[in-house]
């Protein structure tokens, strides 16, 4: 080969830079591995064509690799496609582009680097020739630590760096088609070459400053796909910086947007509406009708997160117009989306899911397939408050691999909290914890504050469902925190209220009346009926628990109004439960019964395990009640294995020293006194002091038959003193004049 | 893999102790140049030299030979990677200090690219103590795979440095 002087169309660095590679090539006898590092595809065609014209007699050999499947299958590994390429032929030189794809830069393992670290000594073997690898910085910087036995074989390394027009070009491909639906591939792919492109735009001696500022933009970008924590903030900023130094309207109004995209995420919700009006008074003044109809939109979701329903709706409404009337289909059918999450923050599910059904064959015709999957996620979201739980797992379950592929990692963090909350439902708290704490790890990660607060309180109901309450107290304080700090009005009041089922379940009755009295006119506030009716049955079992039993009935009777209402099928049955218990308290057994029996099918029928448990220990209670011993002791065991299974220390107890109870009755004291024994220490360790108080009464009770008077006495006084400090100063006299009674 | 988890396996699986052919030092664990070892690098690439009928005088200039030596860190390959690198860079022999600069600039660079905040810290960590990189197994693997750190023995036995060409990274590490 021979080598001319260096081409005039590059700059002087580069000139050098090539005048190198010509010489590698002039001089190159048999196998010479060289990389070109170069960012830029305009650039890097520029110097294949010079390099062409530099030797024109020669025959170099081009080959673009095939990268692998999406899946990250390799096909045809980088050796093989470069023999197969040369066949029979003999190259003066190969030039290979495409290495950069045969890898996920963001993925931990890369099949195609690592055969061909496997197969350097064969293709050194094989190829007499140069071969030079063309790639972008990300792709070197990746080769070197994925494939170092092939890259310690190399001969030479060189640089290229690009102009502005290669940065104003590169920028438009990267901008094309930059959205959800591209493969998580390339979007790591463009999101590495954005960052190189910002290096070498910034070290420029002058930096061009609309060229910075879109690289900047879509850096930002990049970053909402990425997931940080950050969101793209820094990025935005710096670019609205610029495009208001250089007076570009659009710019200003497009980065003010997407700060408010960052700020709604990031649930600083005052933040993003300020900006969102901002950039619509911009998109209006410059008449960008379609991007005002976007910003409209967005206010509609800042509403929506503060849970102003009315606002919310008619903001959607309004852009929705405008979308149909400029035949934006897809902007229309993000706009039944949300409505659809109106409706369902409103509790109209039948309604919610009419709009989720509109729009989701739009998204799919469009190939949007982040709309299809948010689509298909809110479906499960319906299902889940009707208590669909199989549908919603199924839902979410097909939801959750789109999100995964496109790299959405706010709606993979979603489903997987979704799919917690489903098996948190179907009582399998393992399960249920890990996935709430997957959820919450990626939520961390990308800074989604509120659906942080919802997982902690979701690991708090977990916690209390396993009779962990001090745990849990901790986990919803943590949430309430989050809550308060950024405002969020409906998680707040959620808190309130599982704070007072929570310190309700730990015998702590005035404590638990102040958390709902404050969580239900917030519920009323915002209209979230569920919350409502949560609150309301919580204020009926507080009532319950200190013997106000007709006050209890009433409170359960408003509740169950309003879960029917809105078809929520686990509070309608919770409330009949709670409902029977009443009638129980007040020795009304036969109603009692009826109202369990009424209750049941609904938990067996949407598969809450728990829930049917404690019907059938109650039914349990009943039987014990009306003297039916045996009937009663097939109920507490059947209960009791349901219990064990889902692991709810606090059932198992109950159930064990009703077993005893049974005994009791059936004059197998022995057998008794050993079911009380094993009981107590399980309310001990659960903290639930009322029921420690109780199995000690019973104690007391059985000692009594015994004729174990110092065992009766210290019980007696065990039991009243508990109940004394959980403040059921009755139930303490009671036991006491039992204790003195002959 | 002597330097890996693998270690132990493999000396059970083909018996007997691994054999290192240790790199040649190019330094002393106080940080002194090791001029046995650099001489005989030198010595390499002399008879390659001798071999085109030039003179090392005709092709570096002053010390520039040494310097290149000194930042393979001993390594051969490295070595003449370098020299490649700066031959290409030459209309005219001999090779300059400013070209033999710029060559072992450009390899810095690159080495650099891959340099994560937690590799610079194992690797001054390395450097200062001139021992194995203890606090992360996984990592100290790496970067002795992808010679960022480079192994030496001297009669107390084997000590670690960072590839000198670390020291090279333009804003440092």
């Amino acid at each position: 080969m021979a080598a001319v002087s260096a081409p005039v169309n590059l700059s002087p660095e580069n000139q050098v830079e090539f005048a190198t590679l010509a010489r590698m090539l002039e001089l190159a006898s048999g196998f010479t591995l060289a990389f070109v590092r170069v960012n830029h595809p305009s650039l890097r065609d520029r110097l294949v064509e010079e390099l062409l014209a530099r030797f024109p007699q020669e025959s170099i050999l081009r080959l673009t690799l095939r990268p692998p499947l999406e899946d990250g299958t390799v096909v045809h590994g980088v050796v093989t496609q470069l023999l197969d390429a040369v066949g029979d032929g003999h190259p003066d030189a190969i030039f290979v582009f495409g290495l950069d794809a045969m890898f996920d830069p963001a993925a931990r393992d890369s099949p195609a680097l690592d055969i061909l670290n496997l197969n350097r000594s064969y293709l050194a073997k094989r190829c007499c020739c140069p071969v030079v690898f063309l790639i972008a910085e990300f792709g070197m910087r990746e080769l070197m630590s994925r494939a170092p036995d092939f890259w310690r074989i190399r001969s030479g390394t060189y640089h290229f760096v690009g102009d502005t027009e290669d940065a104003r070009a590169t920028l438009g491909r990267v901008k094309d088609g930059f959205d959800w639906n591209l493969g998580l591939r390339e979007k790591h792919e463009r999101a590495e070459i954005l960052r190189h492109v910002l290096k070498e735009v910034e070290s420029a001696a002058q930096p061009d400053s609309p060229v910075l500022a879109a690289v900047l933009y879509q850096l930002g970008h990049a970053s909402e796909f990425e997931g940080t924590a950050d969101g793209g903030r820094v990025h935005f900023e710096r670019a609205l910086a610029l495009y208001r130094k250089i007076r570009d309207r659009g710019g200003e109004a497009n980065c003010d947007r997407r700060l408010g995209d960052v700020a709604l995420r990031q649930s600083r919700h005052a933040d993003a509406k300020t900006l969102y009006r901002e950039a619509l008074t911009i998109y209006r003044q410059i008449g960008n009708r379609l991007a005002e109809a976007n910003c409209l939109q967005r206010l509609g979701d800042v509403a929506f997160r503060q849970n102003r329903y009315a606002d919310a709706e008619k903001l959607y409404q309004q852009a929705l117009g405008w979308y149909r009337e400029f035949g934006d289909l897809l902007g229309e059918a993000t706009c039944l989306r949300n409505l659809g999450g109106v409706a369902l923050g409103r509790d109209r599910y039948a309604e919610a899911d009419d709009l989720y059904r509109k729009a989701q064959p739009v998204f799919r015709q469009f190939g949007d397939r982040l709309g299809e999957a948010n689509c298909i996620q809110s479906l499960g979201e319906v299902a889940l408050q009707q208590a669909r739980l199989a549908d919603a797992a199924e839902l979410y379950q097909q939801a959750l691999p789109i999100y995964s592929q496109i790299g959405e990692r706010l709606g993979e963090a979603n489903c997987v909290k979704k799919l917690g909350e489903v098996a948190r439902l179907q009582s399998r708290c393992s399960d249920a914890e890990d996935l709430y704490r997957q959820a919450l790890t990626i939520y961390r990660q990308i800074g989604d504050r509120v659906a942080e607060a919802a997982c902690l309180a979701g690991l708090g109901d977990v916690a209390g469902m396993q009779s962990r309450y001090p745990e849990a107290v901790e986990f919803y304080e943590q949430a309430l925190l989050i809550y308060r700090q950024i405002g969020y009005r409906l998680g707040e009041a959620n808190c309130l209220g599982t704070l007072g089922d929570v310190v309700r379940a730990q015998g702590h009755y005035a404590n638990a009346e102040i958390f709902y009295r404050q969580a239900l006119p917030a519920f009323r506030q915002i209209g979230q009926r569920m919350g409502e009716a949560n609150c309301l049955r919580g204020l009926g079992d507080v009532a319950g628990m200190q013997s106000r039993y007709a006050e209890a009935g009433e409170f359960y009777e408003q509740a169950l109004l309003i879960y029917r209402r809105i078809g929520a099928r686990l509070g309608e049955a919770n409330s009949l439960q709670r409902l029977a218990d009443m009638s129980f308290h007040q020795d009304r057994y036969g109603e009692a019964l009826e109202t369990y029996q009424q209750a049941l099918p609904i938990y067996r029928q949407i598969g809450d395990r728990l829930g049917e448990a404690n019907c059938m220990q109650r039914l349990g209670d009943v039987a014990l009640q009306r003297g039916h011993f045996q009937q009663a002791g097939t109920a507490y065991e059947q209960a009791l294995a349901i219990y064990r299974q889902v692991g709810a220390r606090g059932g198992q107890a109950n159930c064990v020293q009703r077993l005893g109870a049974v005994a009791r009755n059936q004059v197998r004291y022995e057998d008794a006194a050993d079911l009380y024994q094993q009981a107590l220490p399980i309310y001990r360790q659960i903290g639930d002091r009322l029921g420690e108080a109780g199995c000690l009464l019973s104690m007391a009770r059985l000692a009594v038959l015994q004729q174990n008077v110092p065992l009766a006495r210290e019980a007696f006084d065990l039991a009243a003193t508990m109940y004394s400090t959980i403040g059921l100063t009755a139930q303490a006299q009671q036991v006491r004049d039992e204790a003195l009674a002959p | 893999m002597a330097f890996s988890e693998a270690h132990l396996r493999l000396k059970a699986a083909y018996g007997g102790e691994t054999l290192l052919l240790p790199l040649i030092p190019v330094s002393q664990r106080n940080g002194e140049d090791c001029l046995e070892g650099l001489r005989a690098l030198c010595l390499i690439v002399h008879r390659r030299i001798a071999k085109t009928e030039a003179t090392p005088q005709q092709v570096f200039e002053d010390d520039v030979l040494e310097r290149i030596c000194r930042v393979s860190g001993g390594y051969i390959c490295n070595v003449f990677i370098l020299l490649r690198s700066a031959l290409e860079r030459c209309d005219e022999l001999p090779i300059t200090r400013e070209i033999a600069d710029r060559t072992i600039r450009r390899q810095a660079i690159d080495l650099s690219l891959s340099l994560q905040p937690r590799h610079r810290e194992a690797l001054r960590a390395v450097h200062h103590s001139k021992t194995a990189f203890s606090d992360d197994p996984g990592l100290w693997n790496l970067l002795l795979r992808n010679l960022m750190a480079l192994p030496y023995e001297d009669e107390s036995g084997v000590w670690y440095d960072w590839n000198p060409l670390i020291a090279a990274v333009p804003g440092g590490v």
